[in-house]
């Protein structure tokens, strides 16, 4: 394991950190509360990860019902879309929550969430009749 | 903002480093499944989704090790936070697995 104080001179502390639309503005927040924004973003990625392979598992699915393999492939691509929509939204998100704790302002709910719920539910319930049926 | 003293400042790079560490797994799963399912139909082109993806998320998971060291360091010096560099590649990489497995469904 190398020394702490061997960290390359890009990944020093600096005033000009990534994104200048984030750290440009404001003051320095909690640090607890910058982690736990870090942290609710990486849930986030890992619930498009999540969507991402439930698309991908439908998807395979379509080998073993050849007369369902249109359905299957759309309800995949709505699973995989979603996750990708998922993981821009999380990262926006970061962004614009971490620039609110910058301007003391207060933090916003996500509308996104109601969504992914939505075709969470719509998917299972299509998933659910088409076992019924065959 | 709360004005009391933190109350322990010790637990939260490691729930955060912890964090990074489930998502870099849950990304490497990820791969793997369109690896494996690609694998059925080229088992050249499955092997190499798996051997790329294995490597970046190993090269992730360093540069995770080293942020909780940095984050562990920072505060205690009262510095600020590393910025969200990391973020945007770790978001890159999920476009990158959606773009596969997109591919995996309309092909």
């Amino acid at each position: 394991m190398t020394d702490a104080s061997a960290t390359p001179p890009e990944e020093e502390a600096t005033p000009h950190r990534f994104p200048k639309s984030v750290y440009g503005v404001g003051s320095e927040p909690d640090p607890r509360f910058s982690l736990a924004n870090e942290r609710t973003f990486l849930a986030w990625i890992r619930t498009g990860l999540g969507f991402l392979t439930a698309g991908v598992g439908v998807a395979a699915l379509h080998n073993y019902l050849p007369n369902l393999a249109v359905e299957a492939q759309l309800i995949a691509v709505v699973l995989v879309l979603t996750g990708v929509v998922v993981g821009l939204v999380a990262y926006r998100r970061w962004a614009t929550q971490e620039r609110a704790m910058r301007l003391n302002r207060p933090l916003s709910g996500s509308l996104m969430m109601p969504v992914y719920s939505l075709v969470l539910v719509v998917v299972a319930l299509i998933a659910v009749t088409i076992l019924i049926r065959s | 903002m709360s004005h009391d003293r933190v109350w322990d400042r010790g637990l939260q790079p490691e729930r955060t480093f912890l964090a990074w560490q489930r998502t870099n797994l849950s990304l490497l799963a990820a791969t793997l499944v369109i690896a494996r399912l690609v694998s059925l139909h080229d088992l050249l082109f499955g092997a190499v989704i798996a051997g790329v993806g294995l490597l970046i998320v190993s090269a992730i998971t360093v540069r995770t090790q080293r942020r909780y060291r940095r984050v562990h360091r920072v505060l205690h010096a009262g510095d600020a936070l590393p910025g969200g560099r990391a973020n945007l590649a770790m978001t890159g990489m999920l476009l990158l697995a959606g773009i596969g497995a997109l591919a995996y469904t309309l092909l």
